[in-house]
């Protein structure tokens, strides 16, 4: 799983230049002034230069929603070149400070949740207040006077597709925009630990998962059954494989998570920053002894680990 | 009035209450219904004329009748009883009713009943794993029996109780809504249940075999194999699923057919109603998805039965995840899109508006039925597949998300300028839109990968498909009140509906919500972090609070059936589906006419002037058995036997099947009776295939009807092509895995099982040849030469025989310098794959042989039908060994 790390990956560059964060949001541009172009046609029968106007509006204070809405859009639009370069710069830190992917995740994971609880409250209280506003006995589309269905007949759409084409290209904008911007953490964290000169080289540790233990190999051959020692502030590469089943090695503490499949190795990393005592736990159905499959993750001071290493490496030259 | 000729419509002799007689609607029955119809919301028939009005109105219209009339429904029960027995079915009061029916409303009836059945204990088994999981650490329950628990919850609930519910309704109000008296295969329509049904009961008595499978729902190999998983049980349970996929593809080739071929005229695709349209994708997409299920399942069940080697195997494993998830994630819309459907209808009879851009919520729901199937590694993010790979996949994955907006929103849109009134139907149906968005929202967290890594394996993902899958059952209960009045014929206690909803509303969020918050806790475990106790404890509150809610459901459906208020054939102001349009419940033949929507508007022509057919005598479909299509029109049959025969055959052979393990039997008396069952099993199932295609079944005839785009492939053909498509799929995926194994293991290393490719080469020419031989029968039949048409048919039988034969030599000599099949992988997939295909082949001459021997009876010369069908068969079988023959013993 070679990949180019994103400040020397010419592709991820590109995405993130000013100049291309600003094509980008041209088809959505392009898309909205298809509709608007249509929907206007719809509306009046010899439309001339009608972008954000309409010439027949079914009620009072329509127009204006629509054309508040409309601005809106296009705001959002053309300011998603300044959101791209933000992120941008986001997703590529100046390399003295690498992240580890601990937090990287815990940033994604609160931005997306402040976001989603947003979206959530928005959408789910637009719609019980439309439910409310247009309840039957006494809401608004008691007087209306609007075509209603009736038994027998060949279903055909409602209108309102206007309304409809804004939401969802807002939402596609959203979702879309929140995509790539994780997609740049994502290049990150799969280009593997830090260049050396600036961490310090990597500890391998080789992860074997069988029912229902952890077993850890190091780089001299050492192993251990149940307890993963590493030094803090020094990035720590994990191969990890199963003996058997299909096991899951993961250490919430950390951020971190890799298959471990029979037969085949997954690579990931971490960098723990303050030493400290983790849980590793497994995370895919593996038997009875799923539950209890647990392992311990000692993060030692620098010195102290090393102390340790060289112990081992006494231990198994003799 | 005149009471006009057709007898085949229910009066009841009510003649004065029947609508039409004196223009006036049916007065609303007390106000049984929840929205009693405005001034001129009733539906007038006139009857007799031929003529009377269909008004676009507001909420009413009137139907146009030239023949019929609509009785009322209060006496419908006592007409039914007299009138369903006029065509052989007794009454609904009888259990050989409900034994023998091939009517899609019986059918549908039993569907939900057997659902809710397997509901009740896929969520008895899930409240006694929350009481488990009540406080960290083993509690009530060992750690197999746990592992049991959470297994089964996943399988019943997904498999045995959400599909077929909604199969259920679908059932039952598919062929009103498009205007047909019946599935196109109603004795397979029934064998789809009794198979259903028994695979189910299977499944159950796995828990009394050792243990049922305890690998979770999703079988991850090698977990799954008897080294790891070693009770019968777990074999019972992978066959089970394997006679449920037959049951499932069975249906889906069913309602395909039905909805391509037997539509209203003037109904086209564009114009389905939207739970029509739901169900349509639906059951395309569980045609593919389940072949490949089938394929993974008949993987599994030769590892485990026959002890081949796939997931034992390097790369297995990953094999496994690709098979199953391929299937997998079209499962998941497969069990979402009729609740989609069914808010779509609710949303629009309950606020009295039309849906907001409809044609692009079909629009949607399309790209999504397409796109299922190329999403399916977002569940493979962690297990070491490239980068560039999970990029495409992250990109379908969120690409899928969107068209759901697009649907959510128009559903929300619809509510504006309209009337909403908040009956249960329409509380449930709201209900489920706002939790699927949350389950949505939760969705595009899984899709980002970066978070996906984190959040794989966790309760955040438990949590997310329970508000999406459940937001689903939550509508799907909305249809079944929504219909309840229909097929009932009374309507449920309102109160007590409400009160439903408000106890399932509370328990729902109480159990699921939490488990977000507590989305650290590992899937699957009893053991967990202190600190998460709270929100457990919060979830297994919640758990009991809406099992209660249901148990006030059954409460309230049940007694309703029988003392419920009547309802009226259309209780729901502003509804517009035909189904609407009959009496509650419908009569046996739906309709009081043929519908048509000819003219823009639902009207029912009368039944002896079927338009446009030939001289005297109307096409009569067949439904596999022995009516020749030339006979004028006759009476449809409604019962039929055989399909429960053949549903407790499969059910037997397949619970003996469950004894042998790795290439041989269990030991001792366990053993014996498997052997036993299977023997019996297998003699049962082929007696009663063989009954029934003996037996006289006439199926329901479409005079006309909206047929593209299958114009000209009439129904039974249409019906074979499906089922070979989907036999492409199974194929497909067996292939596939074999060129997934080969890769893993290196191309070139691997050495071809056979030595020399003569005896492929053989067969190859044995089967052309035996292809040749059928269409010397059909030509044979064309020219009525019946000789010539046993003759070519005993061809094809031989020549089938010399394949097989031919095979069997090629095999044992194989087997003797020890190639046998769990001697590594590359014979597992050798014989697996060719055994496939000689299995074909094998049921293949089981038809020819039967044929051959009504060929020298003198069949087939009036209708050489069933020749040609059998014929794309036998070529399909062929073409797919001329795939085998060069992957197996040349490359």
């Amino acid at each position: 799983m070679a990949v180019v790390s994103p400040r020397e990956s010419p592709a991820a560059r590109r995405l993130f230049h000013p100049i291309s964060t600003r094509i980008v949001p041209l088809p959505y541009l392009g898309i909205g002034l298809f509709w608007q172009k249509k929907l206007s046609k719809r509306d009046s029968r010899a439309s001339v230069n009608c972008w954000a106007r309409r010439r027949t509006p079914s009620l009072p204070g329509e127009t204006t929603k629509y054309n508040v809405a409309v601005t809106i859009h296009y705001i959002l639009v053309t300011m998603f070149p300044m959101f791209a370069t933000l992120v941008g710069s986001f997703a590529f830190p100046t390399p003295a400070a690498v992240k580890p992917p601990s937090v990287i995740f815990n940033e994604i994971f609160q931005v997306f949740v402040v976001l989603g609880t947003l979206v959530g409250i928005v959408v789910i209280g637009y719609m019980l207040w439309k439910a409310y506003e247009y309840r039957a006995g006494d809401g608004k589309g008691e007087g209306m006077d609007v075509d209603r269905p009736s038994l027998g007949e060949l279903p055909t759409g409602g209108d309102g597709g206007r309304k409809l084409f804004l939401s969802f290209g807002l939402s596609t904008i959203i979702v879309v925009s929140l995509i790539i911007w994780t997609y740049g953490a994502l290049l990150t964290v799969e280009s593997g630990p830090p260049a050396a000169e600036t961490e310090g080289e990597p500890v391998e540790i080789t992860v074997t998962g069988f029912q229902f233990a952890w077993q850890f190999e190091y780089e001299n051959g050492h192993t251990t059954t149940g307890t993963m020692r590493v030094p803090a502030d020094r990035p720590v590469k994990l191969h990890v494989t199963s003996d058997d089943v299909f096991h899951n090695f993961g250490i919430p503490g950390m951020s971190l998570k890799a298959d471990a499949i029979p037969g085949q190795t997954t690579e990931t990393w971490f960098v723990a920053e303050e030493p400290g005592t983790h849980t590793a736990q497994c995370y895919e159905l593996c038997g009875s002894g799923h539950s209890y499959m647990t392992a311990q993750v000692i993060v030692m001071e620098p010195s102290e680990y090393e102390e340790w290493y060289e112990s081992t490496q006494n231990e198994t030259a003799s | 009035m005149t009471d006009t000729d057709d007898s085949e419509i229910t009066t009841d002799g009510n003649d004065g209450a029947a609508m039409g007689t004196d223009g006036n609607e049916d007065p609303p029955t007390g106000d049984g219904s929840e929205d009693p119809p405005t001034g001129d919301g009733g539906m007038d028939a006139t009857a007799g004329d031929g003529g009377g009005n269909a008004t676009a109105g507001d909420g009413g219209g009137k139907i146009r009748t030239d023949g019929g009339e609509i009785g009322d429904a209060a006496d419908a029960v006592a007409a039914e009883a007299d009138h369903d027995h006029e065509h052989g079915l007794p009454p609904w009061s009888s259990l050989k009713r409900w034994l023998v029916t091939t009517n899609h409303k019986d059918i549908g009836i039993l569907y939900t009943i057997a659902s809710l059945f397997f509901l009740g204990i896929g969520g008895i088994i899930a409240m006694v794993f929350r009481v488990e999981l009540w406080e960290p650490g083993a509690q009530i329950m060992g750690a197999g029996a746990y592992n049991g628990a959470v297994s089964a919850h996943g399988l019943l609930m997904i498999f045995w109780f959400i599909s077929p519910f909604a199969f259920g309704l679908a059932n039952y109000v598919i062929p009103l809504q498009i205007g047909a008296d019946d599935l196109a295969f109603p004795r397979l329509n029934a064998l789809s249940f009794w198979t259903y049904f028994l695979s189910g009961i299977l499944f159950l008595f796995s828990f009394f075999q050792g243990g049922t499978f305890t690998g979770g729902w999703t079988m991850y190999a090698p977990l799954s194999i008897p080294a790891y998983t070693p009770q019968i049980g777990a074999n019972t349970t992978v066959l089970a699923l394997a006679l449920f996929i037959a049951s499932v593809t069975v249906s889906s080739v069913n309602f395909l057919t039905t909805l391509h071929r037997m539509r209203a005229e003037g109904l086209t695709l564009r114009k389905l109603p939207m739970f029509t349209w739901s169900i349509l994708l639906t059951v395309y997409m569980m045609l593919f998805a389940f072949a490949d299920l089938l394929a993974a399942g008949l993987i599994l069940s030769s590892d485990r039965l026959l002890g081949t080697t796939y997931m034992a195997a390097e790369g297995g494993s990953l094999l496994w995840t690709h098979l199953f998830w391929f299937f997998g994630h079209p499962e998941v819309y497969i069990v979402f899109f009729p609740a989609l459907g069914i808010m779509a209808e609710t949303f629009q009879t309950f606020t009295g508006r039309r849906l907001v851009g409809r044609k692009w919520f079909i629009a949607s729901m399309v790209l999504v039925a397409i796109q299922s199937f190329l999403v399916w590694m977002h569940h493979m993010f962690l297990t070491g597949i490239n980068l560039e790979v999970k990029t495409i996949f992250m990109a379908t994955t969120i690409a899928i998300s969107l068209p759901f907006d697009l649907m959510m929103f128009a559903l929300i849109y619809t509510m504006i300028k309209g009337k909403v009134r908040f009956t249960t139907p329409f509380l449930f149906s709201f209900g489920g839109v706002l939790l699927f968005i949350i389950g949505g929202i939760t969705g595009v967290f899984l899709g980002a990968v970066i978070l996906d890594y984190q959040l794989r394996g966790t309760y955040w993902v438990v949590a997310h498909f329970h508000y999406v899958m459940v937001g689903g059952v939550t509508a799907l209960i909305a249809g079944l009140y929504y219909w309840f009045p229909k097929m009932t014929g009374r309507m449920y206690n309102r109160r007590l509906g409400k009160i439903h909803f408000a106890g399932y509303f509370v328990g729902f969020n109480l159990l699921y919500f939490p488990l977000f918050f507590a989305w650290g806790t590992p899937r699957r475990v009893f053991q967990y972090a202190e600190m998460f106790t709270i929100w457990h404890q919060i979830a297994t509150v919640g758990a009991f609070i809406l099992a209660l809610s249901f148990a006030v459901m059954f409460y309230n459906l049940t007694v309703s059936i029988w003392r419920g208020e009547p309802a009226d054939d259309n209780p729901w102001e502003y509804a517009t589906s035909a189904e609407w349009a009959i009496p509650s419940p419908p009569p046996l033949e739906n309709f009081p006419g043929i519908p048509s929507y000819a003219d823009g508007t639902l009207s029912f022509l009368d039944r002896s002037k079927a338009g446009g057919v030939t001289d005297g005598g109307t096409v009569t479909e067949t439904d596999g058995g022995t009516v020749s299509g030339t006979e004028t029109s006759a009476e449809p049959s409604h019962a039929s036997f055989w399909p429960l025969a053949v549903g407790l055959g499969l059910f037997i052979a397949f619970l003996g099947l469950g004894g042998f393990q790795e290439g041989e039997w269990a030991s001792g008396m366990t053993g014996l009776f498997h052997q036993a069952m299977t023997v019996l099993g297998t003699l049962v199932t082929g007696g009663s295939l063989v009954g029934m295609a003996r037996e006289r079944f006439v199926g329901p005839e479409m005079p006309s009807a909206g047929h593209w785009p299958f114009k000209n492939v009439e129904n039974m053909k249409l019906g074979v092509w499906m089922f070979l498509a989907s036999d492409v799929v199974l194929f497909g995926a067996f292939i596939g895995s074999y060129v997934f194994m080969r890769f893993v293991a290196g191309w070139q290393a691997w050495q071809p099982v056979p030595h020399d490719p003569i005896p492929g080469l053989i067969n190859t020419y044995l089967l052309l040849t035996s292809s040749f031989a059928v269409v010397l029968a059909l030509v044979a039949a064309r020219r009525n030469s019946s000789r010539g048409v046993a003759a070519a048919l005993f061809a094809t039988f031989g020549l089938g025989a010399a394949f097989l034969i031919n095979k069997a030599i090629e095999w044992q000599e194989l087997f003797h310098e020890g190639l046998t099949l769990s001697a590594n992988i590359r014979t597992s997939t050798f014989y697996l794959t060719t055994g496939l295909h000689g299995a074909h082949v094998l049921i293949g001459m089981l038809f020819a042989i039967y044929m051959f021997f009504r060929a020298t009876r003198g069949a087939y010369l009036d209708d050489e039908r069933p020749i040609e069908y059998f014929g794309l068969y036998w070529h399909f079988v062929d073409i797919v060994w001329l795939f085998l023959f060069p992957l197996f013993y040349i490359l």
